[in-house]
C-alpha cells in the first residue's frame, strides 16, 4: 500500500485514484504545452525605444573647444539594469540645443524659479544627436582627453566596450541611426587578441584614462585601467592618435591583468592621481577581505613594445583614525593654494567625504585630517572650480551624489563645510558641472531622467551677489520624462 | 465524516496560519534625527505647557547645594538638523524626541533654513534662539517656544513672536552671545570678519525684530588682522602628576628642556608660525567667561583673534594671540590649582585643535587684569623623539573640544580658593570624574578625556597610604586621563626573539643568545655605566617581566608618548615604501643611472655620496648606502638574440642581480639613483653564454641592455638591519635638497630618527634601544641570510575614551544635568549624554 493512492470507489463508478491521477497527467501535460508555447528561444527581445532613457548611470561630458567656449555634448550611458529591453545604450544630447531650449522656456516664464516649482520636461528625442546599442550593465564610462573616443566597462559581456565620437555622433562599427555596437568594439574578452594571451576577469567596474604620453610612450592614444569586483585590475593601451574626420585605425589592446591586488575586494572604482597611480576604492564590506583599504595599482609602460607594458601592486593604502572606513566609493585629489597635497575620498562607513593629507600620510597610512558629513547612499564625487568672491577667483568645490537621500552635496574641501545642497533629485548618481552655461547635468537611476541643475544660486552665493536669497541649487528642466520605479524607491 | 474532516482542515490551517505568523514582528522605528550638527539647551516649566510662557531661565534647571530642581523644570536640548534645515527638541527629562507637528507622519520638526551650522540660545530671556542659516546667508531669530509641540507651547498663542532674520553677502558659520545676552557675535569666514549684532529686547507691544532690520544696519562689522605677533616661551613648572605606584611620576620624561647644569629651562614656541593664506578666516567662537573675552579661532592663520566684550558700546579688538599654527577651535578653562593636591586657582590653560595635523595644543593661558590682554604660550606634552614635543596625539584627529567643570569645583572669587575639596575613594574612581577636565571628540566617533584637575586623584594616587600594588594608575595634567592601567607599566609583552631562516622563532635567552646555530646574539643592558639604558631618553626596562633581570630592550615608558606595536629589525631588509614598478636603468657619461617613481628621500633611502660630507658625529655617516634590489625577472628576448642567453644566465637566478654585482646606491636622488657596484671583480665572471661579440663586456652594460624595459624594485638597507615598528615605521631625517633632490640628512633634525641597526652598535631611536650582535666565531648574518629580531611593546594604560557615534560635530556639556553630550552628524546615536559618575554613555536619542 505504502507508496501508492488507495482504490477507493468514487461515486461514479470509477477510482478516486485513478480520477485524481487521469487530472495530474491532465494538468502536467496542459502546463508541459503552455511552458514549451511560451517559451521562444529565437526571441531577441525587445529593442530599447530611440530617445528613451533607461536607469541612466555613467555620464561624460565633450571638452570644449577652449576655454572660454562651452561643451558641446553630454554622453549618457544607459544601464538597461531591469533588462527590459535587450540592450543597454549610450546616447550623446546637443547640449547647444538644450539651452536653446531652456532660454526658450525662460523667456516664455515655463521654467521654475525656485526648488518649489517643477521642472521642465525636455523631451529626449528633442536634444538627442546620436545613439548606439551596448551590452546591458553598464558599470563606468570615461572619455578620452581628446574627446574623440568613450570607454565603458560593460558587465553583462565583461569586456571594455569603446565607442567613437565625432561631432557628438557616435560610431562603434555598425551603421544606422540606433545601431548596435560591432563585436570588434568590445576588446578584452577575447583572449586571441592580446599578445599575453590574457582574458579578462569579471564585473569590471571602475575606470580610469590617461594618456600614454604620460607614461613615455610617444604615441598620441590613452591607455585605461580597468577595476574588476573580485580584485583584478586590467590594463588596456589604445595607442593611435584619432584620425581626421573622426575615429582611430586600433582598437584598445589588452595588455595586463593584475589577478589579486593583495587586499580587499569589490573596487568599485577607479581614479588615476598625478604620479600615475590608480587608486581603487573598495565596496564590498561583507567580503572577509573587506577593510579600511584602497588598492593601488601603477602602469608600467614599455616605451619599445608597449604591448607588454603592465599593471604593478602599488600597495594598498589605509584609512586610519575614522570610525570604520570600510566602503569607500570614490576619490579624488587636488592640491591646496598652500601646496599641501590631498586626496578626497567618499565613504559611506561614514557617510562622508575624507580628506586626506597626503603630505602627512605615508606609503600605506593616509593620514585623515578631517571629514565632512554627507548625505545617505553617497555614490559619486566630482571636483568642480567655481569662480568667487569679486574677482571671481577659481574655488575648489567636490560636488557628491547621495543615492539614498535623494540629494547632490556641494562641499567645500578645504574649510570642510558643506556649502550648499541640491535637493529632490530622485536617484542622483553621477553627474557633470557645466560651468560655461552655469548648469549640473545628473543622471537619475530611479526616475530615468537627465536632472538639468540651476547652478546660479550658488555662484551668486559665491560672488556675494545673491540678496540674501537661497544658494541651492535646484532643478529647472529633465531631459526624458520621470519613469519612477517602485523597486528601487 | 465530513464535518470531522472539515474540523481537522479548519484546525490545521489555523495552526499553518499560526506557525507562519512571526511572533516577533519587526518593528521599524522611523528614525527622529537626521544629520543632527549643534546642541543648545533650555530649562522648560512643565506646568506651564498649556498656559502662560513654559520657557524660564536656564539656571532654573540648574541645581544648588540650597535649591535642589523642581521636577516642573524640564531641561531640552535642542538640535540642529542640517540637511532637513530644522531644529530638533528633546525632552531630557522623559528621554524623547519631541515631534512638533503630530498630524504629520514621521517627525516634524521646526524649519530654522539651510544646513544650520550653529545655534544658541539666551540663557537668561529664552525668548528667541539664533540660528545661522549658511545655505541662505542669514541669521535667523525663531521663537523658541515654536521648537516645543504645541501642546507645550503654553497658552496665547498667538502672543509667540513672528521668525526674524538678518541677511549677509557670505555665510555666517558660528554664533555665540555676548556674556550679558546684549550682543551677537557672528563669524564671517569668507569675508574674514566677524559681525557684532545688537539684540533688541523683545517688547510683545511693539514686535520689533530683534536684529532691527535685516540689513543689519545697527551691526558693527570688525575685521581682523594678519599681522602675526610674537609668540612666548612656556615657563617651566612643576609636574602634575600623581600615580601609584608612587614613585611611577618620577620615572616620567619631563617634556621641558634640561638646562646644562639640569633643571628645565623655558620651552621655545613654534619659529616660524605656519599660516595656510595671507588673510584671516575666522571659524568658531569660544567666550572666555571669566575675563569677558571673546576668543576667535582662525584656521588660515595661526592667530586666535581675542575681542574684549567688557568695554562700554561694544567690542574692542585686542592683539591676537599666536598659536604658531592656524587653529580649529579653542577653549579655556577656569582657574585650577597648579597642583594636584593644591588648593588655589591659580592656572588657567587654553587648548586648540591643530588645524593642520589635527592635534591637541595644549597652552598657558592668562589676561593682564589691567591691560586685559590675554597671553598664551604652549607646554610641552609630548616626549616621542618623532613627533613635536608641543602636541598632544590622539590617534585620530581631534574635531570639538569642550571643557567639562563639573558642579563640585567650586572656586572662591576673591580668595580663589577652591571650595569642597573632599574626593572620591571608590573602584571605579579612574572612571569618575569631578573638578575640571578637557573633552575632545575625534574623527572616529569618541570621546576622549583629558586630564586638568581631578578633584579626586589625592584620594586614590599619589600616597603609599592609598596605593594598591595591584591597582595601578596614574593622573597627569593634558594628558588622556588613563583608565585602566597594567601592573608593572608599559614593557614588552613577549620574550624577544628572532625569526631566522626559513620562519622558525627562537627565543632570546637571559644572557642574549639563543639555541640556533649559529646563535645571532642580543647584547644585554646592564646597570654599568657603559652599557646601561639610555637614561636620557629612554626610562626604565623593557624587560618581559618587568623585574631587575638584565633587559635585553630599553624603551621610553612614558605611558602617554607610547604607542603598542611590534618592531622587527629585519637583516637587509627591505625600506618601507620603496617598493616601485616603473624603474629604468640607462647610463650618463660614467654613471648608471635607475629613474624611477618612488620618493626615494622622502622614504629614507641613502647613498653612500648622501653622507659623505657629515660629520663624524652624524650617527649616518661612513654609510656605503642602501641595496638596490630588482624583483623583475630578466624579460625574454626574441629567438636568435645574442643577448638572451646571457642575460639568462647572469641574471635569470633568484636575486642574481644582487649577488652577482651588488648594486649599491652611490647616490640617491628622490626621482633617480645612481648606482656603483663596489666590487671590482666583476668583470671576471661572466659566463661563456656572454661571449658573442654584439653582448657587453661592462656589466653594468650588461645590465642595462637585458632590462632595456621597465622593471620592479625596492631598495633595501646595507649591512644592517632595517628597524621598523608596525606604527612608527622606519625613522629617518633624509629630505629631498631643494635645488635638485639630491637627498639630504636633515641634521637639525633629531639624531635619534634612525632606520638601520648595525651589528655590535647600539640602537637607539629615541622609542626602543638594544644592541644586535654577530654570532660569536661566525660571520652571521651576512649577505643573503634571513634573519629577523622582533619584540612587540605592550601593556599601555587603557584610557578614558568612549564611543559616541561615527563621526561627531559638537560636544556641550549641561551643567544643569551634569552631563556632556555629544552630537553625531555621521548618523547613528545623534545626541548622546554621558553622565560623569561614572563616565559612560547614558542616553541616546535617534
Amino acid at each position: 500500500m505504502s507508496g501508492r493512492i488507495p482504490s477507493i470507489v468514487g461515486p461514479l463508478g470509477g477510482t478516486v485514484a485513478a480520477t485524481i491521477a487521469g487530472l495530474c497527467l491532465a494538468t502536467l501535460s496542459g502546463l508541459c504545452l503552455a511552458t514549451v508555447a511560451g517559451c521562444s528561444l529565437n526571441n531577441p527581445g525587445n529593442d530599447p525605444p530611440p530617445g528613451e532613457l533607461n536607469f541612466p548611470l555613467a555620464t561624460q561630458m565633450s571638452p570644449p573647444a577652449n576655454a572660454s567656449a562651452a561643451p558641446g555634448y553630454l554622453y549618457v550611458a544607459n544601464s538597461d539594469f531591469d533588462l527590459r529591453f535587450n540592450a543597454g545604450s549610450v546616447s550623446s544630447y546637443d547640449l547647444a540645443a538644450l539651452a536653446g531650449k531652456l532660454d526658450d522656456a525662460r523667456a516664455a516664464g515655463e521654467l521654475p524659479t525656485d526648488a518649489s516649482e517643477p521642472p521642465l520636461v525636455v523631451p529626449a528625442a528633442d536634444v538627442l544627436r546620436s545613439q548606439v546599442k551596448i551590452g546591458s550593465y553598464t558599470s563606468a564610462m570615461v572619455l578620452s582627453e581628446a574627446g574623440d573616443r568613450l570607454y565603458l566597462s560593460v558587465r553583462s559581456d565583461a569586456n571594455l566596450t569603446y565607442i567613437d565620437v565625432n561631432d557628438g555622433v557616435l560610431s562603434c562599427g555598425n551603421g544606422g541611426a540606433f545601431a548596435w555596437c560591432a563585436d570588434s568594439f568590445r576588446s578584452g574578452d577575447e583572449a586571441t587578441a592580446n599578445p599575453r594571451r590574457l582574458e579578462i576577469p569579471k564585473n569590471p567596474t571602475g575606470l580610469a584614462v590617461g594618456r600614454v604620453s604620460a607614461l613615455g610612450l610617444a604615441d598620441e592614444g590613452d591607455y585605461v585601467v580597468m577595476s574588476h569586483a573580485g580584485g583584478q585590475a586590467s590594463l588596456f593601451i589604445d595607442r593611435s592618435a584619432p584620425a581626421t574626420g573622426g575615429g582611430r585605425p586600433t582598437a584598445p589592446l589588452l595588455v595586463d591583468v593584475l589577478d589579486d591586488l593583495g587586499g580587499p575586494i569589490g573596487q568599485i572604482s577607479t581614479r588615476i592621481d598625478e604620479s600615475g597611480i590608480a587608486w581603487m576604492p573598495t565596496t564590498d564590506a561583507r567580503s572577509d577581505r573587506a577593510d579600511n583599504f584602497l588598492s593601488r595599482v601603477g602602469v608600467a609602460a614599455d616605451l619599445n613594445r608597449p604591448e607588454l607594458s603592465y599593471l604593478y601592486n602599488a600597495g594598498t593604502a589605509r584609512l586610519e583614525g575614522i570610525s570604520t572606513g570600510e566602503d569607500t566609493r570614490d576619490i579624488a585629489f587636488a592640491t591646496a593654494s598652500d601646496g599641501t597635497n590631498f586626496a578626497f575620498i567618499l565613504s559611506r562607513t561614514p557617510e562622508a567625504l575624507i580628506l586626506v593629507d597626503m603630505d602627512q600620510s605615508t606609503p600605506s597610512r593616509l593620514f585623515v585630517r578631517d571629514l565632512v558629513s554627507v548625505g545617505y547612499g553617497p555614490s559619486r564625487l566630482k571636483k568642480v572650480y567655481l569662480p568667487a568672491g569679486p574677482a571671481g577667483e577659481p574655488r575648489l568645490f567636490i560636488f557628491i551624489t547621495c543615492f539614498d537621500s535623494r540629494d547632490v552635496f556641494v562641499v567645500d574641501p578645504l574649510s570642510s563645510q558643506t556649502f550648499t545642497i541640491s535637493r529632490t533629485l530622485s536617484g542622483p548618481f553621477e553627474l557633470e558641472v557645466d560651468e560655461a552655461r552655469g548648469y549640473m547635468y545628473v543622471t537619475d537611476f530611479r526616475a530615468s531622467v537627465i536632472w538639468v541643475v540651476d547652478l546660479a544660486p550658488l555662484i551668486e552665493c559665491l560672488g556675494g551677489t545673491s540678496e540674501g536669497r537661497s544658494c541651492e541649487p535646484f532643478r529647472i528642466a529633465s531631459i526624458g520624462t520621470p519613469q519612477p520605479v517602485r523597486d528601487l524607491l | 465524516m465530513t464535518r470531522a474532516l472539515v474540523a481537522v482542515g479548519v484546525v490545521v490551517l489555523t495552526l499553518l496560519t499560526l506557525v507562519g505568523c512571526d511572533q516577533d514582528p519587526i518593528i521599524i522605528t522611523p528614525r527622529a534625527l537626521d544629520h543632527s550638527g549643534r546642541v543648545e539647551f533650555i530649562c522648560v516649566d512643565s506646568t506651564r505647557y498649556q498656559t502662560g510662557n513654559p520657557l524660564v531661565p536656564y539656571e532654573s534647571c540648574v541645581a544648588t547645594p540650597e535649591f535642589p530642581v523642581p521636577d516642573n523644570f524640564v531641561l531640552h536640548a535642542l538640535v540642529t538638523q542640517e540637511t532637513r534645515g530644522e531644529v530638533a527638541a528633546i525632552d531630557l527629562q522623559q528621554n524623547i524626541v519631541l515631534d512638533s507637528q503630530r498630524v504629520v507622519p514621521g517627525f516634524t520638526f521646526e524649519p530654522v533654513g539651510e544646513i544650520p551650522s550653529a545655534i544658541v540660545v539666551p540663557k537668561v530671556d529664552p525668548t528667541f534662539t539664533f540660528v545661522s542659516n549658511f545655505g541662505q546667508l542669514s541669521i535667523w531669530a525663531r521663537a523658541t517656544r515654536r521648537f516645543l509641540p504645541e501642546e507645550r507651547r503654553g497658552g496665547d498663542l498667538g502672543s509667540i513672536p513672528d521668525t526674524y532674520q538678518v541677511r549677509f553677502d557670505s555665510p555666517v558659520s558660528d554664533l555665540i552671545l555676548s556674556p550679558d545676552e546684549t550682543m551677537l557675535y557672528a563669524t564671517l569666514a569668507e569675508d574674514g570678519v566677524v559681525v557684532e549684532i545688537p539684540l533688541i529686547p523683545w517688547d510683545p507691544d511693539v514686535r520689533e525684530s530683534p536684529f532691527g532690520d535685516e540689513m543689519c544696519s545697527a551691526c558693527t562689522w570688525i575685521s581682523l588682522t594678519n599681522v602675526i605677533p610674537a609668540a612666548n616661551a612656556a615657563e617651566p613648572r612643576a609636574d602634575h602628576c600623581l600615580s601609584c605606584p608612587v614613585e611611577g611620576c618620577d620615572e616620567l620624561i619631563d617634556p621641558f628642556p634640561a638646562g646644562p647644569f639640569g633643571g628645565q629651562l623655558p620651552f621655545p614656541p613654534r619659529d616660524p608660525p605656519t599660516s595656510v593664506g595671507t588673510t584671516p578666516r575666522p571659524l568658531r567662537l569660544t567666550l572666555d567667561e571669566e575675563s569677558e573675552l571673546l576668543l576667535i579661532a582662525d584656521e588660515r592663520l595661526p592667530l586666535v583673534h581675542v575681542l574684549d566684550l567688557s568695554t562700554a558700546g561694544g567690542a574692542t579688538l585686542l592683539e591676537p594671540l599666536n598659536m604658531g599654527v592656524p587653529v580649529q577651535q579653542v577653549v579655556v578653562t577656569p582657574a585650577v590649582p597648579s597642583t594636584p593636591t593644591g588648593t588655589l586657582a591659580t592656572d588657567r590653560f587654553l587648548y586648540g585643535i591643530d588645524g593642520i595635523d589635527r592635534s591637541v595644543i595644549a597652552a598657558d593661558y592668562d589676561v593682564d587684569v589691567t591691560t586685559r590682554q590675554p597671553r598664551v604660550a604652549v607646554i610641552p606634552v609630548n616626549v616621542r623623539a618623532d613627533q613635536p614635543a608641543d602636541r598632544l596625539f590622539l590617534g585620530p584627529g581631534a574635531r570639538v573640544l569642550e571643557v567639562v567643570r563639573t558642579s563640585h569645583y567650586i572656586v572662591d572669587d576673591g580668595s580663589l580658593e577652591v571650595q569642597n575639596p573632599a574626593c572620591s575613594t571608590r573602584e571605579v574612581a579612574s572612571q569618575t570624574l569631578r573638578g575640571v577636565f578637557l573633552s575632545v571628540a575625534s574623527n572616529n566617533g569618541r570621546v576622549y578625556m583629558i586630564d586638568v584637575f581631578d578633584m579626586d586623584a589625592p584620594c586614590r594616587l599619589g600616597s603609599v597610604d592609598v596605593c594598591d600594588e595591584d591597582n595601578p594608575g596614574v593622573v597627569r595634567r593634558h594628558r588622556i586621563r588613563v583608565d585602566t592601567a597594567s601592573v608593572g607599566g608599559v614593557k614588552t609583552t613577549a620574550t624577544p626573539a628572532f625569526i631566522i631562516s626559513g620562519g622558525s622563532t627562537v627565543i632570546v635567552e637571559d644572557d642574549g643568545t639563543t639555541a640556533a646555530e649559529p646563535s645571532p646574539r642580543v647584547i644585554p643592558f646592564e646597570s654599568t655605566a657603559d652599557n646601561e639604558c639610555p637614561g636620557t631618553v629612554f626610562q626604565g626596562k623593557l624587560a618581559p617581566s618587568g623585574d631587575d633581570t638584565a633587559a635585553l630592550v630599553c624603551g621610553l615608558r612614558d605611558p602617554w608618548s607610547v604607542v603598542p606595536e611590534s618592531w622587527l629589525a629585519t637583516w637587509e631588509g627591505e625600506i618601507p615604501g620603496t617598493v616601485g614598478g616603473r624603474g629604468r636603468f640607462s647610463r650618463d657619461g660614467t654613471d648608471i643611472v635607475f629613474d624611477a617613481e618612488v620618493p626615494f628621500c622622502s622614504r629614507g633611502v641613502l647613498g653612500g655620496n648622501n653622507v659623505a660630507s657629515l660629520g663624524a658625529s652624524e650617527p649616518e655617516a661612513g654609510y656605503p648606502g642602501d641595496l638596490l634590489v630588482i624583483t623583475s625577472e630578466v624579460p625574454e628576448r626574441a629567438a636568435g638574440d645574442p643577448l638572451g642567453p646571457c642575460c639568462a644566465v647572469v641574471f635569470g637566478g633568484e636575486e642574481a642581480l644582487v649577488q652577482l654585482i651588488d648594486p649599491t646606491i652611490e647616490h640617491a636622488f628622490q626621482d633617480h639613483l645612481i648606482i656603483r657596484s663596489p666590487r671590482v671583480d666583476v668583470g671576471t665572471v661572466l659566463p661563456f653564454e656572454c661571449d658573442e661579440p654584439t653582448v657587453p663586456t661592462d656589466l653594468f652594460d650588461l645590465l642595462i641592455a637585458c632590462y632595456d624595459e621597465l622593471v620592479t624594485y625596492k631598495v633595501h638597507t646595507r649591512s644592517s638591519y632595517s628597524v621598523g615598528g608596525s606604527v612608527t615605521g622606519f625613522p629617518h631625517r633624509v629630505v629631498p635638497g631643494e635645488i635638485d633632490g639630491s637627498c639630504t640628512v636633515d641634521t637639525m633634525a633629531d639624531p635619534l630618527s634612525q632606520g638601520r641597526a648595525f651589528n655590535g652598535a647600539l640602537y637607539d631611536n629615541g622609542l626602543v634601544s638594544f644592541t644586535l650582535a654577530s654570532a660569536v666565531g661566525v660571520n652571521y648574518p651576512s649577505r643573503g641570510d634571513d634573519l629577523v629580531f622582533s619584540f612587540v611593546v605592550g601593556d599601555t594604560p587603557i584610557g578614558l575614551i568612549r564611543t559616541a557615534g561615527t563621526l561627531l560635530e559638537d560636544l556641550q556639556y549641561s551643567p544643569a544635568d551634569e552631563t556632556l553630550y555629544s552630537v553625531d552628524i555621521g548618523g547613528g546615536r545623534g545626541l548622546g549624554g554621558f553622565t560623569m559618575d561614572p563616565f559612560e554613555l547614558a542616553q541616546s536619542f535617534e
